[in-house]
């Protein structure tokens, strides 16, 4: 599995994405969730986020995002606290409250939008009557963000 | 109990040609140079290469530039035969040296300015030996190659940090020392001369500290018939005639690479006849990595064996030593920062 945190790092530093650490954390353990949701190819790994982290532990290094992006000095600190420090760990307690994150992140939207999906077409000739129609795509945007 | 380092110095001290066998080389060089001088217009003659380094033995070849002021045209290299003592002569013109030993430059560059700028002048009238001597102490190697070079090595100090595999940390810390004593020895004006003299010429520039961590991830122990086999596992791999061939095609462009890991095999193998031992045995071991690299291949020299099923030779030619602890990165973090201090000053 950290192999695809890897991926995500040299993706996040090769096109530049700006992601934090935590982003990348989260991210690596949404792709692990998604993996098993859909179409996991060991049908004897739980399928459940929090238990398949279980077994794992998450080992992040921090890299400068582009060589001579960052002086020579800060490059020279920066090595210096990766060889002297032990590796960032996460380990299963931070696993669960990661997935536990996303579940409510990912979750939230889909069943507000399954919802409100036939709400909002049934309430959309009231809302018309009632609302002036610019409120419409504020509201829109607040489902968005959950 | 002294480190090793400083018993290697010891020992590189003692191994030093005595004065008088300096001297009396010198003298013979200054007859040559004084009767080339009544034939051609001679503006300085220099002894270079083992002699003028003071590590040659009594009946090394005796290589003497002759600086003259018209182009040596056919007549640049000839050997002269003075009391049984072969004496290699290159002639350059005044223009050629002068250009040798101006601006930036690399290891081949650098190199070969330091050929002249170490020279001992033996026949000097107008000063112009010295000159050269000062000009080529004053070349510095290429900034941005250096700054390249080392922000590379601080990159990979990172990445060995974060390898969990023992032994490919450990070999990622070499090619981490290696290019640092690179960088340390094209700053001074002996400047990269070749393997063989990596760890005498550290001490010679005062850098204990990386002399003494290459020798902690190298090891010590005698390993050239190991290395030996290895190279030439590597050659048959990669479709290299065996070591012995190679060597003795002398210059074989056709197997450039190959050519240069046979050369530094045998270097180790004259050092360890010469006694020394634990120069030998880094020469022998940095051999075997060099020949790694004509596996070619993504990853590092490890990998590299790997695909050939020959990283178990490798891996054993380091077994016992120190590996990448905490001391040893340490080490190579001083170094590198101490490549950064001189290139900011």
């Amino acid at each position: 599995m950290g192999e695809i945190f890897n991926a995500l790092e040299v993706l996040n530093r090769t096109m530049k994405l700006g992601l934090s650490g935590l982003d990348l954390m989260r991210a690596e353990a949404g792709f692990k969730s998604a993996l098993v949701t859909h179409g996991n190819p060991d049908p004897n790994l739980p399928r459940d986020p929090v238990a398949l982290a279980e077994g794992y532990e998450l080992k992040a290094t921090f890299r400068p995002r582009a060589d001579g992006a960052i002086p020579l000095a800060k490059l020279a600190t920066l090595a210096r606290k990766e060889v002297s420090r032990p590796q960032v760990r996460v380990d299963a307690k931070a696993f669960r409250e990661i997935d536990r994150a996303i579940a409510a992140t990912a979750k939230a939207p889909a069943k507000a939008a399954a919802k409100k999906a036939p709400a909002a077409r049934a309430a959309a000739p009231k809302a018309a009557a009632k609302a002036p129609a610019k409120k419409a795509p504020a509201k829109a945007k607040k489902a968005q963000k959950g | 109990m002294p480190t090793p380092a400083a018993t290697l110095a010891a020992a590189v001290a003692a191994a030093e040609t005595p004065g008088n066998v300096v001297d009396t080389r010198l003298g013979v060089a200054a007859s040559v140079a004084a009767e080339l001088a009544g034939a051609e217009p001679v503006v300085t003659a220099l002894v270079v290469g083992s002699t003028a380094l003071r590590r040659c033995s009594p009946s090394a070849d005796l290589d003497l530039v002759v600086v003259t002021d018209r182009p040596p045209g056919r007549q640049r290299f000839c050997t002269r035969w003075v009391d049984g003592m072969r004496v290699e002569i290159e002639r350059l013109s005044r223009r050629r040296s002068l250009a040798a030993t101006r601006g930036d430059g690399w290891v081949w560059q650098l190199r070969e300015a330091a050929r002249l700028g170490t020279g001992l002048p033996v026949l000097d009238p107008t000063g112009f030996g010295a000159r050269l001597g000062t000009r080529a102490a004053a070349m510095a190697p290429s900034p941005d190659r250096y700054e390249a070079t080392l922000r590379a090595v601080y990159l990979a100090l990172m990445d060995l940090a974060g390898q969990p595999d023992g032994s490919l940390r450990a070999d990622r810390l070499r090619g981490c020392l290696d290019n640092l004593a690179l960088l340390a020895l094209l700053e001074r004006p002996r400047r990269y001369q070749k393997p063989k003299w990596v760890l005498a010429d550290l001490l010679h520039a005062g850098e204990d500290g990386l002399a003494e961590a290459l020798l902690a991830a190298y090891g010590t122990g005698d390993a050239l018939d190991a290395a030996r086999s290895l190279v030439d596992a590597v050659y048959a791999a990669a479709g290299v005639p065996p070591h012995d061939e190679v060597l003795a095609m002398g210059y074989a462009p056709r197997w450039a690479e190959a050519s240069y890991v046979s050369r530094t095999l045998d270097d180790a193998e004259d050092l360890l006849h010469s006694g020394r031992v634990v120069e030998a045995a880094y020469v022998a071991r940095f051999a075997a990595r060099l020949a790694g690299g004509l596996l070619g291949g993504p990853g590092g020299l490890v990998e590299a064996f790997a695909a050939r099923e020959l990283d178990g030779g490798y891996l054993a030619l380091f077994e016992g030593t120190e590996g990448a602890g905490g001391d040893l990165l340490a080490a190579a973090l001083a170094a590198a920062d101490g490549r950064r201090h001189t290139m900011a000053a």
